[in-house]
């Protein structure tokens, strides 16, 4: 899929119930961020998974129903609502008393979300952006762009990258440069999409 | 949006690279694969979580058509179990070997580490430390002597098969793989037929690479081990491996390689002599087993004289005087912070404050002092003296010890000069709280502090020292009110002396600690700002104040649930401490400790695992194994191997810490309340209900006495009592557990904000209670 192409947003798409691809497409990208998130708040894996399970459950009802409605809010605080509502049921689900707190080192209680907005949520909201852009990336730029681009993310130094393509600093200096300009680009017309996914593309 | 566009291309990065880092990137068989970590002579390995598990473990696919045949397939899964019978703690562990999509899969445990090689070149700026080198070199001795006397050969070893963790534990990994892999074929085939898939074989040994098939034994894996040990000295293998595999084959049947210490300065001829044994061509010229090459180093480390040299007199002798100079030079490295402080609190003294001298007989209080100096400087050397190991028969004296004797002699001693004995007295009181005994300090600060009074009143800067001590005394017992106070009547001595503005600093930064144990963050914010301005206008603050401050405001930030900005500062703390006060400060331990709390709070307990394990081992090398850092450092080890599932790990060291501080009946000290809180929360997990029950009651006594009853402590005791009671008596127990609950809420909904985990859990545990 070229991303030049005129498409409909994913959160158009996916309430389509015929469209599988475009539901499978969602859950790959949104499965992360709340299954992270939940990380996040201090779930082990088994209930963030559980957390996760849930919260498709409800989105793909929501969405396939429109009870989801982008003039009524951002889809962003839309999910994150469902997400925290889902933990909460979670915690209180009959038959299950909830694991113990796990208390922590003495010195260290923690209170962790920030006044006013929940900063890890709003953390891994970005972080998901971040990924999906580079989902894009990875599908659009030039093989040995994206793979410079890779060793550069994974920790090489700029002058190993351009030794080992036989290139130079400068040149890998612009591509990492290129496709971060890309990756902002891509990232406002992400959101720009979720907030007004029925406003068609940006 | 709220992405930070114009943060640095470093910044933006790193932001990048966090977002993209595997959460999880698909699956082997069972296994949820992380990522894949490298490809290697064998096969690939590939980073996975266990399922069911928070385990990670390395999963070895080995390379197809290998095993072909169903025998070569039976004798790689029998030579595979003697693998998993290896049990060492230098030695990767092997689970077992999985068909998984048809292809033989090894599983490992994971090892956080790099190559010894790399690792022993240390960062840019320097290599690693000798000692450090040799150190783990005879952890990998100690490995492949375990293998050999359970019949197992390593065959391969090679720096890339011995991996060492940030906290300079080595572990070796593949053994006995080559030969598992490929036992048809001899070494030399394997080596020569396939060395563009192994690399080369530079550290192989002569009867590996020639071609008359010798049958191999254990000193093959001796010679191997010669080669890293001279990788690890000179920075380069044995043989130069540049002039293409022929010549390196050659080199290795035929020529010594040059002596190390012909190569790398800092090698001494000893040393030299060693590895070159250990490489001798023929293996009967060799050390005959890795225990004898092992013995031979810690001889050397120890300076006494070593085997691979015939010894003469003079030799031995040099060896001999070496050897006494060490080790009286380490009781002189213990005893010279003593030593500094009596020197420092004497020259102070002869600096009287000069408003209080104008007002009061000064002559006889500068001789007074003066010569209250001069007594506890002498009393202190006549201490060092006593702790000589040649007046001693060579018995080394632990700090412990030598302030034992201190106590000893000093009591009565000073009854005519109390300006000397309430210095000493502060001395060791100071000394004996660093130790962790605390009653003893409190009472030896108790005397110096009304002695000082009596003397000065509050006008000395010694009566601001001693009141600073006895706050840290009651602080490092989980008093933060009680250190409030005092640190506070410290500060105010301090005022009054125009020229303590340092120790003022220092005072207030204390008093923010303490107010922030007690949660009251605004306060200790102000504090900070306010000790941070006081040294500013001083000249070239010092490192570890700095280094402080910054750790302080990394916890600030934490509690106020900022945990990037928490990060971030304790990793720049983190670099400032190794680079200027060494890894093996205490200040870079605790560090070290707090940033594997904020990385695990922060939801990365995997990343935290290292910067654990390092404070950990270097507060065991540093401090000993009682010392109270060390057991802080276990209990918060212990927590984050609980998160990662580690369970049977955890346990152990929160039992092993209780029993520590039951035999010393400080079961009321913080980090007991904190570990016993979670050894709570784990027998729960494990519905270990009975157990749970008996020590989350006496926990919560006493953290309600300790800390008093509204302490966010009490309220997480009090919320993990009640599940243990309402699991084991559903009907009888719900009034009990339904009214911890209800105070353990309020206790929390005025501390955490209302949509806190706790609060959420608390609350709907609350309602279930109610309406069931």
């Amino acid at each position: 899929m070229s991303e030049n192409l005129t498409r409909r947003s994913l959160l158009v798409r996916v309430r389509d119930a015929d469209d599988d691809a475009a539901w499978a497409e969602f859950e790959a990208l949104y499965r992360e961020l709340i299954t992270r998130y939940a990380r996040v708040r201090g779930l082990q894996p088994a209930d963030a998974d559980d957390v996760c399970q849930a919260v498709m459950a409800r989105l793909c009802r929501s969405l396939r129903n429109f009870e989801y409605d982008s003039r009524k809010g951002r889809f962003r605080t839309y999910l994150y609502r469902a997400v925290r509502n889902v933990i909460i049921d979670q915690f209180a689900r009959p038959n299950r008393l909830p694991a113990a707190v796990q208390p922590d080192e003495a010195t260290l209680l923690v209170a962790d979300a920030a006044e006013g907005g929940d900063s890890a949520w709003e953390r891994e909201w970005e972080n998901h952006h971040l990924r999906t852009a580079m989902v894009t990336i990875r599908r659009t730029f030039d093989e040995a762009s994206v793979q410079m681009f890779e060793r550069l993310l994974a920790g090489d130094a700029v002058e190993q990258v351009a030794e080992a393509f036989g290139s130079t600093p400068q040149a890998v200096q612009k591509i990492k440069q290129r496709i971060r300009a890309r990756m902002q680009q891509l990232i406002a017309r992400q959101i720009a999409e979720e907030d007004q996914p029925d406003a068609g593309p940006a | 949006m709220t992405f930070d566009e114009s943060s640095s291309d470093a910044a933006w990065m790193e932001r990048l690279r966090e977002a993209v880092r595997p959460a999880t990137a698909g699956r082997i068989g069972p296994y949820e694969l992380v990522a894949e970590a490298n490809r290697g002579g064998q096969g690939v390995v590939f980073r996975a979580r266990q399922p069911g598990t928070n385990r990670h473990v390395a999963l070895k696919r080995i390379l197809g058509g290998r095993l072909a045949t169903r025998e070569a397939r039976a004798r790689f899964e029998r030579e595979v179990e003697a693998l998993c019978g290896l049990d060492h703690p230098n030695i990767v562990t092997v689970y077992g070997v999985e068909s998984i999509d048809g292809q033989p899969v090894l599983a490992m445990e994971w090892i956080d580490g790099q190559p010894v090689d790399a690792w022993a070149r240390g960062d840019a700026r320097a290599g690693r430390p000798l000692r450090e080198r040799l150190a783990v070199f005879l952890q990998v001795c100690d490995a492949v002597q375990h293998a050999h006397q359970r019949g197992v050969i390593h065959r391969d070893l090679k720096p890339s098969n011995i991996l060492v963790s940030a906290t300079g534990v080595s572990r070796v990994v593949d053994f006995g793989l080559a030969r598992a892999v490929d036992s048809d074929s001899s070494d030399a085939a394997r080596l020569t037929g396939t060395a563009e898939l192994l690399g080369t074989p530079a550290y192989a040994s002569p009867e590996q690479v020639s071609l008359d098939r010798a049958g191999l034994d254990t000193r093959t894996d001796v010679y191997s081990l010669g080669a890293v040990l001279y990788q690890l000295l000179c920075g380069v293998p044995p043989h130069d491996a540049s002039r293409g595999l022929p010549a390196l084959l050659e080199a290795i049947r035929k020529d010594d390689p040059p002596a190390p210490s012909s190569v790398a300065p800092g090698v001494d001829r000893d040393l030299s002599a060693i590895t070159l044994k250990a490489l001798a061509r023929d293996p009967a010229l060799r050390y005959q087993s890795v225990d004898a090459l092992a013995a031979d180093l810690r001889r050397y480390l120890a300076g006494e004289p070593v085997t691979a040299q015939p010894p003469s007199l003079a030799y031995q002798l040099r060896k001999l005087i070496g050897r006494h100079r060490t080790s009286f030079a380490l009781v002189l490295v213990v005893l010279a912070a003593l030593l500094a402080f009596a020197i420092t609190t004497a020259s102070l003294a002869l600096r009287l404050d000069q408003q209080r001298n104008a007002a009061v007989a000064a002559q006889t209080r500068e001789a007074d002092a003066r010569a209250a100096a001069e007594e506890v400087v002498d009393f202190l050397r006549r201490m060092l003296a006593a702790a000589d190991p040649r007046k001693r028969q060579g018995e080394a004296l632990t700090v412990s010890q030598v302030v034992d004797e201190a106590l000893q002699r000093s009591e009565g001693m000073f009854e005519q000069r109390p300006a000397v004995d309430a210095l000493v007295r502060l001395t060791l009181g100071e000394t004996l709280n660093a130790l962790g005994r605390h009653a003893e300090a409190q009472v030896q600060l108790d005397r110096s502090l009304s002695i000082l009074r009596e003397l000065y009143g509050g006008s000395r800067k010694e009566t601001g020292q001693a009141l600073r001590s006895l706050g840290h005394v009651q602080l490092a017992q989980g008093h933060a009110a009680e250190a409030a106070a005092l640190y506070s009547e410290a500060a105010e001595v301090y005022r009054r002396l125009p020229s303590e503005q340092l120790a003022l600093a220092a005072t207030l930064h204390s008093l923010a600690v303490a107010h922030l144990e007690q949660r009251d963050l605004a306060l200790a914010e102000s504090l900070l700002v306010e000790a941070q301005q006081l040294r500013g206008a001083k000249p070239g603050p010092e490192a570890a104040e700095s280094i402080n401050g910054k750790q302080l405001l990394a916890s600030l930030k934490f509690h106020q649930g900022q945990f990037d900005e928490a990060e971030r500062l304790a990793l720049a703390a983190l670099s400032e401490a190794r680079a200027a006060l060494g890894d093996r400060h205490e200040l870079t331990i605790a560090v070290l400790g707090n940033v594997a709390v904020v990385m695990k709070r922060g939801g990365r307990p995997a990343e935290a695992r290292p910067y654990s394990e390092e404070c950990l081992a270097t507060a065991r090398l540093v401090f000993g194994d009682d010392h109270p850092h060390t057991l802080q450092s276990t209990a918060n080890h212990a927590s984050l191997l609980q998160a990662l599932g580690e369970d049977a790990r955890a346990e152990a060291l929160y039992t092993q810490l209780l029993s520590h501080y039951e035999q010393r009946d400080q079961l009321e000290l913080p980090t007991a309340l904190a570990a016993a809180n979670n050894l709570g929360s784990l027998l729960l997990s494990q519905h270990r209900y009975h157990e749970a029950e008996t020590l989350l009651r006496e926990t919560l006594d006493r953290t309600r006495k300790v800390m008093g009853p509204r302490h966010p402590d009490c309220a997480v005791a009090m919320a993990q009592l009640a599940t243990a009671v309402y699991e084991l008596r559903p009907d009888d127990g719900r009034a009990e557990a339904r009214q911890l609950v209800a105070d353990a809420l309020a206790i929390m909904e005025g501390a955490l904000p209302p949509d806190h985990p706790f609060v959420l859990k608390a609350r709907s545990h609350l309602a279930r209670l109610d309406g069931e």
